[in-house]
């Protein structure tokens, strides 16, 4: 590690080397970094939430050919198959085929049983296998598509029911199937009708317009990806519910607004005991070496992404600093995702992980500009 | 090639959600949560009445907690369509069960509206 900063040294090729099978490497494969740590944190929260164990039998299924396969055998072949490519995926090996062997798994499985189907796991599966489509340069506008296809369509499925435009839909919801103590609150306080139908209409107007014209942008993309975690946020605090791995899947694919890997250059993380400790947490998380640290509390600034932790502009200015430090470090990712998916973890975490985004993607006061695609 | 098989993907789920406005099921067309319908399946085979836990067996059916006049019971939920469970029952007894001379009684509320009923039974 005491030769990490200087390129062209031969111990540090050969620790990239060693590093090529670790399941933290990023760069050096087929996919955008952006992209691996996506799939990989995808595939996480679904070993997390336990959907290998559920991996279906077919049972009424959408295409009558697999009334004729055996049901066990097609069971395990499923599972088989998602540990080989979920292990590959993990071990830098054959990315592309792995997602689209992991894609395939959850639509034949969707495919093979109308009581299998959710819209959670068709989610998944084609995030998957158009992830193994999408280009290795470029934005990887498919993804993109993807997502606004699924608001776009979720919206437009809403509006056209009477039930969601009257609020009739949201007050019975609430009511009787989720049972929020905090929607009947907030109801007594004014009307159902008025409440209901305000949070219908708030709902629609997100997935029809706000979120699809604002991912479809480039130069609001920022704002889209914070307001998609608001909604997604507001319907976990409200309903309590994360929706299988609907939620993390979701977040977890805003990934593909990110930028391709940028060298990091972090200046005035000091050297005491408690900035070496977490140097070194950050590195260890940081197989592909982006981040630079210097000690220097107003380093030059260099091509990628300059953090200065000891700004002379204000405490909100370095306070903004470290949240740069986090939206760049993989280490953030791993861990909301961690937070987002394993089961058994008290829903407290579910809703730390869900404030920790709100004030880490927050659009304004430059920290997301880079997470746009605009790294210098 | 790849690309194309991309956009193809993409496209036929604009194409389900335009489909979805017609009187089918809806799959493949982003409708979560569109219905809350409660709904309670009465089954004879050979005039023999099954219980609940027969027709959850049968169909594959899951239950919910549903609050209702200041208590909780447990009910069969559809968070889609109540197309598909009468889709599902359609495809159940015309295949696996289609031997059973089942007759399928239900009844449903979508979004806790009106009791509506439907009913499926073999053709003679």
């Amino acid at each position: 590690m005491a030769a990490r900063n200087k390129p062209g040294n031969g111990s540090r090729n050969n620790d990239m080397n060693s590093a090529r099978y670790n399941p933290l490497k990023l760069s050096g494969t087929d996919l955008p970094s952006h992209l691996l740590l996506m799939v990989k944190l995808l595939t996480l929260a679904l070993i997390g939430k336990g959907y290998i164990q559920h991996l279906p039998q077919p049972f009424l299924p959408f295409l009558p050919v697999f009334d004729h396969i055996h049901g066990v055998l097609f069971q395990i072949t499923l599972k088989t198959s998602f540990i080989i490519a979920a292990l590959l995926l993990f071990t830098n090996q054959k990315v592309r085929l792995s997602c689209f062997v992991l894609g395939s798994v959850f639509l034949l499985g969707t495919l093979s049983s109308k009581t299998y189907y959710s819209n959670a796991k068709f989610f998944c599966g084609l995030i998957y296998i158009l992830t193994a489509l999408s280009e290795s340069k470029g934005r990887p506008w498919l993804i993109h598509g993807q997502l606004i296809i699924m608001y776009f369509g979720s919206g437009i499925n809403k509006i056209l029911d009477i039930d969601w435009r009257t609020g009739q839909y949201f007050d019975h919801w609430m009511i009787h199937v989720i049972h929020a103590k905090s929607y009947e609150l907030l109801a007594d306080l004014s009307s159902h009708e008025f409440i209901s139908k305000m949070l219908s209409w708030k709902t629609m107007i997100i997935e029809i317009v706000v979120l699809p014209v604002t991912l479809f942008f480039r130069k609001w993309q920022a704002a889209g990806v914070w307001i998609g975690i608001v909604f997604h946020s507001l319907a976990f605090w409200m309903s309590g519910l994360s929706f299988g791995v609907f939620m993390a899947a979701a977040l977890i694919s805003y990934l593909a607004f990110a930028p391709d890997s940028p060298r990091v250059y972090v200046h005035g993380l000091g050297g005491s005991l408690l900035a070496r400790v977490l140097k070194s947490i950050l590195r260890a998380f940081d197989v592909d070496e982006r981040f630079i640290f210097s000690e220097e509390k107003d380093g030059q600034d260099s091509a990628g992404v300059n953090i200065k932790l000891l700004s002379e502009n204000g405490w909100l200015a370095r306070l903004n600093q470290w949240r740069m430090l986090a939206i760049y470090h993989p280490l953030t990712y791993i861990l909301l995702t961690v937070f987002f998916s394993i089961t058994f973890l008290p829903n407290i975490f579910q809703h730390l992980a869900t404030m920790a985004c709100l004030i880490l993607f927050f659009p304004f006061y430059g920290a997301f500009k880079g997470f746009s695609g605009k790294v210098n | 090639m790849k690309l194309l098989l991309g956009v193809l993907m993409l496209s036929l789920q604009l194409l389900m959600i335009v489909c979805a406005r017609f009187n089918i099921p809806k799959y493949f067309c982003w409708a979560p949560h569109d219905q809350q319908c409660v709904y309670h399946l009465s089954v004879t085979i050979d005039g023999k009445p099954l219980t609940s836990k027969q027709i959850n067996e049968r169909y594959h059916l899951n239950t919910w907690r549903y609050w209702n006049n200041g208590a909780y019971k447990w009910v069969n939920l559809e968070s889609r369509s109540i197309k598909n469970v009468k889709n599902m029952i359609r495809q159940y007894e015309a295949t696996y069960g289609k031997n059973d001379r089942t007759k399928v009684v239900l009844s449903y509320r979508i979004n806790g509206g009106q009791e509506q009923t439907w009913q499926w039974q073999p053709q003679q």
